[in-house]
């Protein structure tokens, strides 16, 4: 099935087109999910909210641009309106928590590479973790974040930039990256 | 998305590692989304459930007591004659051990069949079941019939490629080759299976010798070779690693909550007098029957504890069983009275009459002293049931809970109004040894930090009556408890 006949397939509700479309891009979404969410288990809420906001507004895609990046935006938005419902997530956000966040070494975890990276973003605090999401890998500015998360622009950057200096520090730790900062490289070569 | 332009290395390394991390997610995910899509399809499986919990209801509570059913309906038949023929000649009847020695016991059983028929049914019962077990083998060349060496044929031929494996529980990440649309469907999940693919040593290296950034003195072209190998071996190895945490991770959300529990419970009975339409015939049984249904009544104390598995349907929805040992029962006022004979009658489905007599010291409102009587039951049940959540906020969650519970007594003690209402009897026998009780209640759970607290009001009505059929009152238990309940936070 190509990618214009499952669109379509959808547009038209049937199932099979459906489970197409979600069998090529589920996992890449969880993924995605995954980094926001506290544990698989939302984030699998949050992928399933995701696409049923996917389906239902399917027929707004205008094929410009990939599927993939139009899906996925869905998704980050789901997983901003998904953190939005928690009231923690405000406080989280504000300076003042944010002064106070030490990360200890003993719950940095033990694994790999792609892994690795996702569960040592995932240890940040959510409001460093997710300013760190949406500028670093999601590609938003500071202007598009404080929009989204209903901040300013300043403390989006200032929390971009504790965020950075956290997670370097953990990757440091736990030997992903090489000192000095200014020339960062995996250590395990070019993956 | 404005574009930006002051990226550093830092950015791109984080993008390039988090764009190459997947998860596959478990099939709950695609089956809330079909629901929710199709709301009608869920229907013809909530269906089949609900069959499937009234079958196992109806079997549990039905089958049992159908044994005894006929034995009382045997008996009905030898005491038909004896009515038929006239008053009761006492030498004729026979008193069992119990009733002999009524100095010691505070009750005597007296039955009016002239033979215990306990022995000879249950032998019945064992020649019928005898007679049931033996079926005729099937001859040894039938087609029909599959040997076990087939089975084990066809196992030895399944490659090991093929055998079924959990996707849910796989996180590896992509390698820059590999087709993003094409997510390999055989995960390597362990350092053997690399070992299996000739890999065997690189899988070492790569686990032990390559974070320390040691390479081994090669010729050049076998370190391209090698390299390229470590660096498919790392990838696979970062799968192990990942799988094998994923897994955990994952295996600690999905597995069930489980909650303990006490509940202080109230328990009272509801009693309902069944007419019995008597044939003329039996009309001197009929005539004995409760003319009047007055009986002082009064809730005894219990407790009820067990633990509860909950799982996670959807966010508003939860599935809850569990094992529970609960303690209840009521009490009735009585009098001591001096040793007399009262009876019981029975009505089987066909509406025959039987009659069963019984020496007491307990009489119904009378004069005499009084004194209680209690009526108690032990029962171990399991709760199959939905939660509800209907309200929820950081701090705390509100749930509304019902349960169909069926039940398998343990121990308990009945006393049973005789059919003049003027003595109560006793007889553990007439109790059903399996119940089931309908649960509701509303539960307010205290999030904490490292344990919830659950605690609300619970109410449980026996949907079966407490006796048989045969016996012509229906007792139902009414609990009315607190529950007091400890989970562990996700």
């Amino acid at each position: 099935m190509t990618e214009e006949q499952m669109i379509q397939g959808c547009r038209e509700n049937l199932p099979g087109a459906q489970r197409a479309l979600y069998k090529r891009h589920s996992a890449k979404m969880l993924g995605v999910c995954y980094r926001y969410a506290r544990n698989q288990e939302d984030a699998e809420d949050m992928l399933q909210e995701g696409f049923m906001k996917v389906f239902s507004q399917i027929h707004q895609f205008k094929g410009e641009g990939s599927l993939e990046g139009w899906v996925r935006t869905i998704m980050v938005h789901t997983c901003i309106n998904h953190l939005k419902k928690n009231k923690k997530f405000a406080e989280s956000v504000s300076l003042a928590y944010a002064e106070e966040v030490r990360i200890r070494d003993y719950s940095i975890p033990s694994l790999l590479q792609a892994k690795q990276v996702v569960e040592c973003i995932r240890m940040l605090p959510l409001g460093y973790r997710t300013v760190l999401n949406l500028y670093a890998i999601e590609g938003f500015s500071h202007k598009e974040i404080g929009t989204i998360l209903e901040i300013g622009e300043s403390t989006s950057r200032s929390q971009y930039t504790r965020a950075k200096s956290l997670l370097e520090d953990i990757l440091i730790k736990k030997k992903i990256l090489t000192k000095p900062k200014e020339k960062l490289k995996m250590v395990s070569g070019e993956i | 998305m404005d574009g930006r332009f002051d990226t550093d290395e830092f950015e791109d390394l984080i993008r390039e590692q988090a764009d190459k991390f997947y998860l596959v997610p478990s099939e709950r995910v695609w089956n809330g989304i079909y629901n929710n899509l199709r709301p009608g399809s869920k229907w013809p499986s909530l269906g089949m459930g609900l069959v499937i919990l009234i079958s196992l209801v109806w079997i549990g509570s039905s089958h049992q007591p159908q044994v005894k059913e006929n034995a009382l309906q045997a008996e009905a038949q030898n005491n038909k004659q004896l009515t038929v023929e006239g008053p009761i000649d006492p030498q004729t009847v026979n008193l069992n051990s119990k009733a002999k020695d009524y100095s010691k016991s505070q009750s005597a059983t007296m039955v009016l069949s002239k033979q215990a028929p306990t022995d000879k049914r249950r032998k019945n019962n064992q020649a019928g079941l005898a007679e049931r077990v033996a079926v005729p083998s099937l001859p040894p060349d039938d087609n029909s019939v599959m040997r076990p060496n087939q089975t084990i044929e066809r196992a030895e031929t399944v490659p090991d490629e093929h055998k079924p494996v959990k996707a849910s529980e796989v996180a590896v990440p992509v390698s820059e080759s590999a087709d993003k649309d094409n997510i390999p469907s055989v995960p390597v999940t362990d350092k053997g299976v690399l070992q299996d693919y000739g890999l065997r040593g690189i899988a070492d290296l790569t686990v032990s010798g390559l974070s320390d950034g040691v390479m081994p003195e090669l010729p050049e072209t076998k370190k391209i070779v090698l390299s390229r190998l470590i660096s498919e071996a790392t990838v696979a190895a970062a799968g192990v690693a990942s799988a094998a945490a994923t897994k955990k991770q994952a295996a600690k959300v999905r597995k069930a909550q489980w909650e303990f529990f006490v509940a202080p419970v109230v328990a009272n009975a509801h009693l309902n007098k069944i007419d019995i339409q008597a044939p003329q015939s039996q009309s001197l049984l009929a005539n004995s029957n409760i003319v009047g249904f007055d009986i002082s009544k009064r809730s005894l104390a219990g407790i009820q504890g067990g633990a509860d598995a909950i799982y996670k349907i959807n966010d508003v929805l939860s599935a809850r069983t569990g094992a529970h040992v609960t303690y209840s029962g009521y009490k009735i006022k009585a009098d001591f009275v001096h040793p007399t004979f009262a009876s019981v009658t029975f009505v089987n489905r066909e509406g025959a009459l039987s009659n069963k007599s019984y020496m007491t010291y307990y009489g119904n409102k009378g004069n005499a002293g009084k004194m209680n009587l209690n009526n108690y039951r032990l029962t171990l049940s399991m709760p199959l049931g939905v939660d509800w959540k209907v309200y929820e906020n950081d701090n705390v969650r509100v749930i509304v809970m019902s349960a169909v519970e069926p039940l398998a007594l343990l121990d308990a003690n009945s006393f049973v109004v005789s059919s003049d209402t003027r003595n109560f009897v006793e007889d553990p026998d007439l109790l059903r040894r399996f119940n089931v009780n309908g649960n509701i209640g509303t539960l307010i759970d205290f999030k904490g930090s490292r344990v919830n607290w659950s605690m609300g009001p619970v109410f449980s009505y026996q949907i079966l009556s407490s006796y048989q059929n045969t016996y012509p009152i229906r007792e139902h238990l009414v609990n009315y408890g607190f529950r007091i309940g400890v989970k562990k936070s996700r």
